[in-house]
């Protein structure tokens, strides 16, 4: 796939994003509340600095398809208030983001503008790159409100319509027989029958070849091609083709030092990233580039981007992304399956969902059980986008779809939940973006630019709102008293 | 052309013959379409003819070169022997159509014989189409071919919905219009002979599809 393929028409730039008036106010007041030269306090989010003086942060990023230029929005009010990320964690949207904060340019540099700029080339609909029909169907489903109501009425109609004709024809042949003059309107009531029965032949075939298409295709209905390759070619972009390039990319950091002392010291901080997948051939949560070893004897063969295209593969919405041919007679493979899952029978595909089913916000991965004082904190960015139907608790009143949801839903986020739930103090470091009203839905790829900015002033006005009350001393102290407890 | 049109029952039964033949042959063919898409699977002949985009034609001819040596020969011998024996389909279909349009345009009256001489003239643009398809196809059977143009593309499924659309329309309207008439008496009973006899066709049709074939499955890696 060229790039040109996914341009946007738009003309959507950088500076709509960040000069949006929302935006301008909100990290306006944020930066008079910590101007220390106007009376404001300080900042403090963290122990760790570089020589600049930013503070770094662990940061986690949460999936939710197209809500993750929210997340965005996020990460540009926490870089421009000089905040920078050592270890990073995203799944699904979350992931894309977390690629890109960690490929572009160095650690401690401002990567907003370039995120923004990829944000503004991408037709997000060029990302739906499966059969037109379906990519129609998508359009229509999600856009239109009262799109299901119209197939039915418009199936009825067909079907009702049909039914009169078989009547007609039946009653109009036996006719004939008393009025001749009827004969030539039987015999066009059966030429239209016969034509309506194509109509519903044809359509009936074109369902059934398009449900045999994505039974051939894994069951996604897009492929992710445009997806994968646009997501290659910004790692290429940035210098990143290999594992190893984009290990590097994510370890290196400027020279750190401490605020104030700690007893574990400075030398073991160092970055990393993760990209979070669901491996349905084994059940197993992935984590990459970690677990790469489990897939290929040479880490450096795989390409790094399907680990972002695994980590967002919408069950049904995308087709799996799969790994095939792994040398699983190979004892370093088996090894490395023993060690992380006790699993001595490797397989040998490995076909991946997006991690957001069994981990849509990873923030369990950077609990450290060594480090009796937090030096930084884990920041989170959790993307609240249940509907206001959602919220309804009388269980009683829920359609079925909205009654799987909720089971689907329960199933996937207690898995995080439960971490937060034993671990409350990092539900401190975690703000929310609150999507929840009707406005939007995630996976609408077919995104207004006004609803783009809109989201992204949404992100950065939760980070505004959750750097506000942050307490990095209450923090520390609280995550402390966690870890002397769990170590009683 | 008045010879065919005068016996236009015995060279249905005919053409209706070899229509079946045809698609015997084919279906058979079409046994061994496999691609390689991550995992060796099947697609069939309308996923060509269909096209999601311009890249899934060569999409699939390149998994067809992805596949065991042997299998490959034998996706790729199959793909391309398909094609030509559509070209002996085709009249055979096409004509088919066009004799039933022709044979119930006599029956109608004027405005239906003329619509139904339209319909049954109509055949030779699908038949067009059918031989513009089959030449492109054979042109992307070869290995690293690339994606066609959007303009392509997007001529290619016209002309898809014109050979579809047409050739539908010919066959459903023209058997719906002789199923009046028989129905009304409007036809000689020795007509019906020439039913059995498409019946019997048929029949035997149905019957050779359960004919064991060799090789239905791909060979193994």
């Amino acid at each position: 796939m060229s790039p040109k393929n996914t341009t946007a028409k738009s003309r959507l730039s950088i500076s709509d994003f960040i000069n949006d008036s929302r935006v301008i106010k909100d990290l306006g007041n944020l930066k008079k509340t910590f101007d220390t030269a106007q009376g404001g306090r300080p900042l403090v989010v963290s122990d760790v600095l570089d020589t600049e003086g930013h503070q770094y942060v662990n940061l986690v990023q949460k999936g939710g398809g197209v809500f993750g230029i929210a997340l965005v929005g996020y990460t540009y009010v926490l870089e421009e208030m000089g905040i920078r990320f050592l270890r990073l964690a995203g799944t699904s949207a979350g992931a894309i983001n977390t690629a890109l904060i960690t490929v572009i340019k160095n650690k401690q540099d401002k990567k907003s503008a370039e995120v923004l700029q990829a944000i503004c080339d991408l037709d997000f609909f060029s990302l739906v790159d499966g059969h037109p029909a379906a990519r129609w169907l998508i359009r229509k489903f999600i856009t239109k409100k009262n799109f299901v109501g119209k197939v039915k009425n418009w199936v009825l109609f067909l079907l009702g319509f049909f039914v009169l004709l078989i009547i007609g024809d039946v009653a109009l042949m036996g006719l004939r027989a008393k009025f001749p003059a009827l004969s030539a309107w039987a015999g066009a009531c059966f030429i239209l029958s016969g034509f309506w029965s194509l109509l519903i032949g044809m359509g009936v075939s074109y369902v059934f070849n398009l449900l045999k298409r994505l039974k051939t295709s894994g069951f996604g209905i897009n492929p992710g091609d445009v997806f994968y390759d646009w997501v290659k070619k910004l790692l290429l972009d940035n210098n990143v083709a290999t594992v190893s390039d984009l290990n590097k990319k994510a370890q290196t950091c400027p020279p750190l030092k401490l605020r104030v002392h700690n007893e574990c010291g400075i030398d073991d901080l160092k970055g990393d990233v993760t990209f979070i997948a669901s491996e349905l051939v084994t059940q197993n949560k992935i984590q990459f580039p970690a677990m790469c070893h489990l897939f290929s004897t040479d880490a450096d063969t795989m390409p790094p981007a399907g680990f972002i295209r695994a980590s967002m593969s919408i069950p049904v919405f995308f087709e799996s992304y799969m790994i095939n041919d792994i040398p699983y007679s190979d004892n370093r493979i088996i090894t490395a399956w023993n060690s992380f899952f006790h699993n001595t029978a490797p397989p040998s595909t490995a076909r991946f969902v997006d991690g957001g089913i069994l981990s849509n916000f990873p923030i369990s991965i950077f609990y450290n059980a060594s480090i009796p004082i937090p030096r930084l904190p884990s920041f989170g960015i959790d993307l609240d986008d249940a509907g206001p139907g959602d919220k309804g608790e009388n269980a009683f009143n829920w359609s079925l779809t909205g009654y799987l949801g909720r089971m689907f839903n329960t199933i996937r986020n207690y898995y995080d939940k439960d971490f937060l739930l034993k671990n409350e103090v990092y539900q401190k470091g975690v703000g929310k973006v609150d999507l929840s009203d009707d406005k939007y839905n995630w996976l609408n790829f077919f995104l207004s630019d006004q609803d783009k900015i809109d989201m992204f002033a949404k992100g950065a006005q939760a980070a505004c709102e959750f750097l506000q009350t942050f307490d990095w001393d209450t923090y520390k102290s609280n995550r402390t008293a966690l870890q002397k407890q769990l170590t009683k | 052309m008045d010879t065919l049109i005068h016996d236009a029952w015995s060279w249905l039964c005919l053409s209706m013959g070899v229509m079946l033949l045809t698609t015997f042959i084919m279906r058979r063919q079409s046994r061994q379409f496999f691609t390689m898409d991550v995992v060796i699977r099947k697609f069939s002949i309308l996923d060509l003819e269909f096209p999601g985009s311009p890249k899934e034609i060569p999409d699939i001819i390149k998994g067809v070169y992805a596949l065991p040596a042997a299998q490959q020969k034998r996706t790729l011998s199959a793909l391309r022997g398909q094609l030509w024996v559509d070209f002996l389909f085709m009249p055979a279909a096409y004509g088919s159509i066009f004799l039933v349009c022709i044979k119930v345009a006599e029956k109608m009256n004027p405005a239906g014989t003329s619509l139904f001489t339209w319909l049954a003239w109509l055949q030779l643009l699908p038949w067009l189409c059918d031989i513009i398809e089959n030449i492109y196809l054979l042109r992307k059977t070869y290995p690293a071919v690339p994606p066609s143009s959007q303009a392509v593309h997007k001529a290619y499924q016209w002309l898809e919905i014109v050979k579809w659309g047409i050739s539908q329309v010919g066959m459903v309207c023209g058997l719906s219009a002789l199923l009046f008439f028989w129905l009304s008496g409007d036809f000689e009973v020795a007509s019906l002979h020439y039913l059995l006899i498409i019946v019997g066709e048929t029949a035997v049709f149905i019957a050779l599809q359960f004919i064991p074939q060799p090789g239905k499955e791909p060979l193994p890696v």
